[in-house]
């Protein structure tokens, strides 16, 4: 009887780590991204975006953003 | 076999199903804490590790149904009581009892599981937008909201650079997986309640529990979660009564 119970707890852990090891082994890993801060820069004159304008082109130069 | 005997294995098979249960969880609980630690609080896997040790909980509660249906009713039966009688629906409404305790332990193990490390990935969060952030093209120290956990835009007070501010994974995570988990929590209480009015109402077959107390229950749970959500990102104040009436309304016409 406490070898039947010995080898239920075994089965049980076992189970426990197929389980985890499984998680571990079969998710897919993404690149985690930093926190940080990136500015919008024209590629034509490399003015930075100033406040209330809008991302389509240039303050400076006129030229498109992107 | 006799009444007695039918009765002894079938008490005995119930308790064995709750120490399994029991088990599986208590060992669970200790293990999936570390698997997050290990992880540098990576979601996805401690996700997928649950899914697959709450499959095994659930096939293990689902065992009660399936065996009074397949074995133990027909052996009742053969021992001299009638289908139907009064002694035959207690011991099947034992077996459902102890399910009953099983969902609703196996819900709070899901719970507090899921929000101790939501807590964690909080804090790390936290600790991770309380650094300082300078604008890229002046320097100067920009100010990082640390109840916000999305991209943002975000101007330098003293070049008029706009900066976009990127919280990085963990802080996203926060939106993705801890806030649901802590809010969850915080209601916890008001869904098991809402859970055992509609069990009562399907073991006794009747509707002890009305439609409206019912309804009100649900909203208390509804509206806790919702709340404590706004404490984590006061952003969702703005949409507080639309997601009420949303999760009303799939509560109660579906």
């Amino acid at each position: 009887m406490q070898e039947k119970d010995k080898n239920k707890s075994k089965e049980e852990n076992n189970l426990l780590d197929d389980i985890l090891a499984n998680a571990l082994s079969s998710t897919k890993k993404y690149a985690e991204t930093n926190a940080g801060l990136e500015t919008k820069k024209c590629k034509s004159c490399g003015a930075a975006r100033p406040e209330d304008t809008d991302l389509k082109y240039c303050d400076f130069c006129g030229d498109q953003f992107y | 076999m006799s009444f007695n005997d039918t009765q002894t294995r079938w008490d005995g098979f119930l308790k064995k199903i709750e120490d399994r249960f029991e088990e599986i969880l208590k060992k669970t609980e200790a293990a999936l804490p570390l698997l997050f630690d290990a992880t540098d609080f990576e979601t996805i896997t401690f996700q997928n590790a649950w899914q697959g040790i709450y499959t095994q909980a659930n096939d293990l509660i689902y065992k009660i149904e399936d065996t009074w249906y397949e074995k133990v009713e027909d052996t009742f039966i053969n021992s001299g009581i009638q289908f139907g009688s009064k002694q035959l629906l207690q011991e099947r409404d034992k077996g459902l009892r102890v399910r009953f305790n099983l969902e609703q332990k196996l819900k709070s193990y899901e719970v507090s599981i899921f929000s101790d490390a939501a807590k964690k990935l909080l804090n790390k969060a936290k600790e991770i937008l309380s650094k300082d952030f300078c604008c890229t093209q002046c320097q100067a120290k920009l100010p990082v909201r640390d109840n916000f956990f999305r991209s943002y835009y975000s101007t330098c007070d003293y070049c008029q650079t706009v900066n976009t501010f990127e919280p990085g994974s963990k802080a996203r995570n926060v939106e993705h997986f801890a806030v649901d988990a802590i809010s969850e929590e915080a209601a916890l209480e008001h869904y098991l309640e809402y859970e055992r009015l509609k069990f009562e109402n399907d073991l006794h077959d009747k509707k002890i529990h009305k439609k409206d107390q019912l309804t009100s229950q649900y909203r208390k749970y509804i509206e806790t979660y919702l709340k404590k959500r706004i404490e984590i990102i006061p952003d969702y104040q703005d949409r507080y009564q639309k997601d009420l009436d949303a999760k009303m309304f799939m509560e109660t016409n579906y």
